[in-house]
This record gives structure tokens, C-alpha cells and sequence, in this order.
């Protein structure tokens, strides 16, 4: 979609994003940014419910078909989720490479 | 099991400074269970066991998401210990580790959003009701005429206007703190993204 073009992710964003390359619920994703982060990044729960939601209607995760456990909803990335964070990532190079070149 | 009362009252502009308070008592060993507004009870318990927070549904949620919504809160090992009018009181044990990050500007600022929402939105009820009370008491006087009916008519205008009047000098400051601490995060944001 044309309107993800150009688009700043929110640090906890890109982070969810991240974290959903395999399916997780809401208490794992959360673990896994503080894991992946070193304990720098906690996302509040309700922060994370909002995000999640938004990134839903966005189209950018799904919810994940679980076997029988359904009590826990599972998340997990799109095609199109996956899009969003390397142009992220595109931009975050370019980030330090003018950093570096400078500093 | 071995409890404490306190009486205070906190506006809605004070949630920050009642929160502290709540996680200072959790601190000295009485954690909080329950509150009508006025009066708060605490729990004797292991110092420093649990941290609190104080929490606002969104506005825009119907009920069934907000349900989801502390559900969720559930399943991240949050407790909801008790709610009063829209807050929620929240507490999870501090081993766990901290609700979210200290100083998080944009979480701080969607809860100042969520409590600005809810004292407007208060402000906006009393003169919507006080403007249909005066008017529904004008209609049955004018059936009335009268020394009684205009003796009548002039003290319920009287106590209509006070209590008009004593609702504005309490909610407009609040509001307006409200909205001063969300121009503060604001700022805050633009430099820290």
C-alpha cells in the first residue's frame, strides 16, 4: 500500500514487529523485546494491546491459527508486516551511516 | 488478616501523585485493595512485594473491549486490585520487573489524554443536566403564578447557579492542569521521539 511508504516506526513498534517473525501472545512479545533489548525496552501492556490492534487493522500482523489453546491469542508478522520493517531498517542504516560519517 | 484505612481524596489531575503514594505504602509493607473515592484500604503484606499504577480504559472501547482489554492486562501478570468510576487500580509483584519504562513520554501523555477525556467529558454532563433541570423547573413555574411560585423559582435558581458555579471553579483548574501537562509531554516528545 502506497501509505506505508515513508513510515517512522515507533520503537515498540519495530520491536513488535521484530518479535513476530514467530508466533507469540501478548506476555511474549513483551518478554521478548526485554530480552532482545537487554531490559533497555519495556513495553507496557496497554501500550502493546493498542499497538497490537492497530497493527492488526493495518494488516501488518495476523492473528495466529492456534491448535487448541485459543484462550491466548497468538500473533503473528504478514508479508506485508515483514515490508514495513525493512524499509524501517532502510532508513535506520542510513540513520548511522550519516552518524558515523560525521562523528 | 491485619488492615488499614486512610481517608484522602484525589482529583483526577493528581492520579501521578496518588499512584506514588499507593507504591509508597506497597513499600513500607500495607498494599492497597480497594477505595470508593474517599476512603483507602490497605493490606498488611511483604514491603516492597507488589508496584501499582493507576489506569484509564480508552474512551472510544465499548465493553466488551474493554474486558479484552484488562484480559490482556491478566495474561502480562496484572492484577486488576480494584476500580472506582473509570480508573482502574492495576498492581503487578515488583520482581516481575516495572510496569513499562520510567519516563515514558508517550505513555504518560495517552494517560493524561484518556484522564483530560474523562474530566471534560464530566464538566460537559453537569451543564448538560443543570441546563435541562433549570429548564424542565422554568416549564412547571410558568403554570404557576405568584409571590410563592417567584419565592420558589428564585432560590432553586439560586442553588442551580452556586452549584453551577462551584462545579466550574473545580473543573476548570483540573482541566486546565490536564492540559498544561500535555503540552509539557508534548514538548518532551518532540525532542525524544
Amino acid at each position: 500500500m502506497g501509505e506505508n511508504t515513508g513510515i517512522v516506526l515507533t520503537e515498540a513498534v519495530y520491536y513488535i514487529l521484530l518479535s513476530l517473525t514467530k508466533p507469540l501472545h501478548g506476555y511474549g512479545i513483551m518478554q521478548k523485546i526485554e530480552e532482545m533489548t537487554d531490559g533497555r525496552l519495556i513495553v507496557s501492556a496497554g501500550t502493546l494491546y493498542g499497538a497490537i490492534n492497530t497493527l492488526l487493522d493495518r494488516g501488518w500482523i495476523v492473528q495466529h491459527a492456534t491448535a487448541e489453546d485459543s484462550r491466548r491469542k497468538e500473533y503473528v508478522i504478514t508479508d506485508e508486516g515483514r515490508t514495513v520493517v525493512a524499509k524501517e531498517l532502510e532508513r535506520l542504516r542510513e540513520l548511522v551511516a550519516n552518524g558515523e560519517a560525521i562523528l | 488478616m491485619e488492615t488499614k484505612r486512610y481517608f484522602r481524596y484525589f482529583t483526577i489531575a493528581d492520579y501521578e501523585r496518588e499512584q506514588k503514594w499507593l507504591n509508597a505504602m506497597s513499600r513500607s509493607g500495607w498494599n492497597f485493595v480497594r477505595t470508593n473515592g474517599f476512603i483507602y484500604t490497605f493490606e498488611k503484606g511483604t514491603p516492597g512485594e507488589y508496584i501499582y499504577k493507576l489506569d484509564l480504559p480508552n474512551e472510544s472501547m465499548t465493553d466488551v473491549e474493554v474486558d479484552a482489554y484488562y484480559k490482556f492486562m491478566e495474561e502480562c501478570g496484572i492484577e486488576i486490585v480494584s476500580s472506582f468510576k473509570f480508573w482502574r487500580y492495576l498492581r503487578k509483584k515488583s520482581a516481575d520487573g516495572p510496569f513499562d519504562a520510567t519516563n515514558n513520554a508517550m505513555t504518560q501523555l495517552s494517560m493524561v489524554n484518556k484522564a483530560y477525556g474523562v474530566a471534560t467529558k464530566t464538566l460537559c454532563a453537569f451543564i448538560v443536566i443543570f441546563a435541562l433541570l433549570i429548564l424542565a423547573l422554568n416549564i412547571a413555574l410558568s403554570f404557576v403564578t405568584g409571590n410563592v411560585a417567584e419565592f420558589i423559582s428564585g432560590i432553586i435558581h439560586g442553588i442551580a447557579s452556586s452549584a453551577f458555579l462551584a462545579m466550574a471553579i473545580i473543573m476548570v483548574p483540573i482541566i486546565q492542569r490536564l492540559r498544561s501537562r500535555m503540552n509539557e509531554l508534548i514538548d518532551e516528545i518532540q525532542i525524544k521521539g
